[in-house]
């Protein structure tokens, strides 16, 4: 409709409003050297005001251009050219003209596509990278205080190992943790014996450094298999695996509330959901990052690189591989076998 | 030009933007939240709402929105900031404790901020709306009533709907004109018996097709003994499916019947009425629909999906004046920060408001 010729140079015709109120008239605008005026069809001044005071909205699709008088007057026209070439204002005209229909959108909507994928590829990593770097240590040291606590009031029994046991494994822990050179100040390394019943054997490890083994994981492995446990926990707590998957999660949730905005009540579902399932598949590949880690530090400190594997054998035989499934926090054993394997044959 | 529809009897809602003009509105909006890590976002918001906005008209006039990219994102660094502390936090306990018990109080208010907000920013004809609800109403409606309701295995829940339409109409005012609603209780029981119904039918075509009372427990027992069994996945599977399009459809015949009600029975200002005629199938097929073609075209057909929603909305709310249009009084007030719609954008309120 802007591009009828006759429209250039017209009066720009519409409607306006008074200050706080709906009454509806029709009105148009003029221009003088240095003043505006709304002037209403019986010829009668609506509103005036210097060119500079004007307020003028930018164009959003075919709608109404907006012009706010200071003292709060209203005027609405969809005579686009002749504002523009009155008022000799392109404010906004070059987003207007980047959104209208032409094969360029396409080009537009391949760079979004490109642009959502590597988003989530590569730029939702640098943000949680700095996430992460900005978190304060003591926060951090106050998680680990904290689930400690919680965990040994609820679901954790002391430690009913003998003190030769623990000072053996003391031992492992000190090596492996030596091997880590410099890096080992980075974090605040800690070994904790704990009785988890129905646990089995096994071992995990806080943002902070605080690592827990069982009483089960102790009695039940190899001195090689433990030194590959507490150096794949070490990895988690080194490769800061904790603090990344929490951001991660976050910052996806975020930037989809942020992004797609309202998509209806189905899609809604779908797009959450889907969210999770893939920060599970984070989980699982943080799981193989830090089994290289620890098999990588346990043979630096002198153990047996088969250590680890040897103990999915056993937790193979006896609770079963339940394999790599969408839904599961950890890979199958087989999986992380065949990661470690090509780990010691790359070397 | 327009002064003729001013004395109508009825006048209606009509949206006039298109699915091509919004398409190119939408991509560019995209591209430029992408590059910029999502912060051009705030301003994408307000462009598309405005475009919204615009383009509604009801009597031949628009509506308009009127807040500021600046306003938005300041709102929602100050949100993101308390996200991340929260859930940082969420991680100690006793401390996730005390926080839970803190966003008891605090999402009250944040909702009653939110909804002020965006009644403060809105405007039709030259005129803006405000928000008056209080905190405590909105505790009220959305953790008390919700809680009582249970009590009473939800067979009162269309009292507690009737009371949150209440909460937001009776405390919306367009300018100085107070808007109101009241209704029987009879035409929210209908929506929610529909609604059941679906359920229920929904239920036993589920037992009829895939027989649950041996095969399917079968399927979870072979699940958990051999958990790459894919006939037993492919059983549960389906059968999450079936929930979901059993539930999810209830919930928009419930949405859509609501808003017809709401409509119907509120009055604006001294005889102003409104009618909403949706019918609850048709909208449930626009939903899935929609869901269906989006996915398809990896999320491409966006625009048009909420343009073809929007229109029939449009279309089936009509607006009844009572009296000239000419005579609506707006009052200037304060702004309110957009922290409370900033939480809203991000963790989605739940507020089941019937727009």
């Amino acid at each position: 409709m802007d591009e009828f010729p006759e429209d250039i140079g017209a009066p720009v015709h519409g409607r306006a409003y008074p200050p706080l109120s709906s009454r509806e008239i029709s009105a148009r605008l003029a221009v003088g050297t240095n003043t505006v005026w709304l002037i209403d069809a019986q010829g009668q001044i609506q509103a005036r005001c210097a060119l500079d005071e004007l307020t003028v909205e930018s164009r959003v699709g075919a709608t109404e251009r907006r012009v706010n008088f200071p003292d709060g007057t209203l005027f609405l026209t969809d005579r686009h050219t002749a504002l523009e070439h009155l008022l000799a204002d392109t404010s906004g005209s070059r987003l207007h003209h980047a959104e209208k229909f032409h094969p360029r959108l396409i080009l537009i909507s391949v760079a979004c596509l490109a642009g959502a994928w590597g988003l989530w590829k590569y730029g939702l990593s640098v943000l949680v990278a700095l996430a992460v770097w900005m978190t304060p240590p003591p926060l951090v040291s106050a998680i680990d205080t904290g689930v400690m606590q919680a965990l040994d009031q609820v679901l954790t029994k002391p430690s009913t190992l003998n003190a030769g046991e623990k000072a053996k494994v003391q031992d492992s822990f000190n090596r492996v943790l030596a091997a880590l050179g410099p890096a080992a100040e980075d974090h605040d390394y800690t070994l904790k014996f704990r009785d988890l019943p129905g646990m089995g054997p096994n071992a995990f490890a806080l943002p902070n450094g605080s690592i827990v083994v069982t009483d089960d994981l102790v009695r039940l492995v190899s001195a090689d298999a433990l030194a590959g446990v507490i150096g794949h926990e070490i990895g988690h707590v080194a490769e800061q695996h904790g603090l990344t998957q929490i951001y991660r999660s976050l910052g996806a949730f975020v930037l989809i509330g942020m992004m797609a905005g309202d998509t209806g009540p189905v899609l809604e579902q779908v797009l959450l959901e889907g969210n999770l399932i893939l920060s599970l598949s984070y989980s699982r590949q943080h799981e193989l990052a830090a089994d290289r880690f620890g098999v990588d530090l346990a043979t630096r400190a002198g153990f047996d690189p088969d250590g680890l594997s040897e103990f999915f054998d056993l937790l193979d035989q006896e609770y079963g591989d339940h394999g790599d499934d969408w839904f599961s926090t950890h890979p199958g054993f087989k999986t992380r076998q065949e990661n470690l394997k090509s780990l010691t044959q790359g070397q | 030009m327009q002064e003729d529809h001013a004395q109508g009897t009825l006048a209606e809602f009509e949206f006039r933007g298109s699915a091509s003009e919004y398409f190119g509105i939408w991509i560019v909006n995209l591209l430029l939240s992408l590059v910029t890590f999502g912060i051009y976002s705030a301003w994408a918001k307000v462009r598309t709402k405005k475009y919204f906005y615009q383009n509604t008209y009801v009597a031949g006039r628009s509506f308009d929105y009127h807040a500021t990219g600046g306003q938005i994102l300041i709102g929602r660094l100050i949100v993101i900031a308390g996200i991340v502390a929260y859930t940082i936090l969420a991680a100690v306990p006793l401390v996730n404790l005390i926080m839970l018990l803190g966003l008891v109080f605090l999402i009250p208010y944040l909702l009653v901020r939110s909804l002020r907000f965006q009644a403060r920013v809105s405007s039709w004809s030259n005129v803006r709306f405000d928000f008056q609800g209080t905190w405590g109403s909105a505790a009220g409606n959305y953790f008390l009533y919700p809680i009582i309701a249970a009590l009473t295995l939800y067979t009162t829940w269309p009292f507690v709907t009737r009371s949150i339409q209440r909460f937001h109409v009776n405390g919306h005012t367009f300018g100085t004109t107070p808007m109101s609603f009241d209704s029987p209780i009879a035409p929210f029981y209908k929506a929610f018996l529909c609604s059941a119904l679906w359920v229920i039918a929904g239920l036993i075509a589920i037992l009829m097709i895939m027989g649950v009372n041996a095969s399917t427990f079968e399927a979870f027992k072979t699940f958990e003994n051999d958990p790459k069994n894919v006939a037993a996945i492919l059983t549960i599977l389906s059968l999450y499916g079936f929930l979901i399009l059993v539930l999810v459809p209830a919930v928009i015949i419930y949405h859509a019947m609501v808003r017809n009600t709401v409509y119907n029975y509120t009055v604006l200002g001294d005889g102003h009425r409104f009618h909403s005629d949706v019918s609850a199938l048709r909208l449930l097929w626009i939903s899935v629909s929609n869901a269906v073609i989006v996915g398809l075209t990896l999320g491409l057909m966006l625009p048009w999906a909420h343009v073809r929603r929007v229109r029939y909305l449009a279309n089936h709310t009509i607006f009844l004046p009572a009296g000239p249009l000419d005579e609506f009084v707006g009052t200037v007030s304060a702004n309110v920060s957009a922290i409370g719609d900033a939480y809203g954008d991000i963790e989605g309120f739940d507020i089941g408001i019937a727009v």
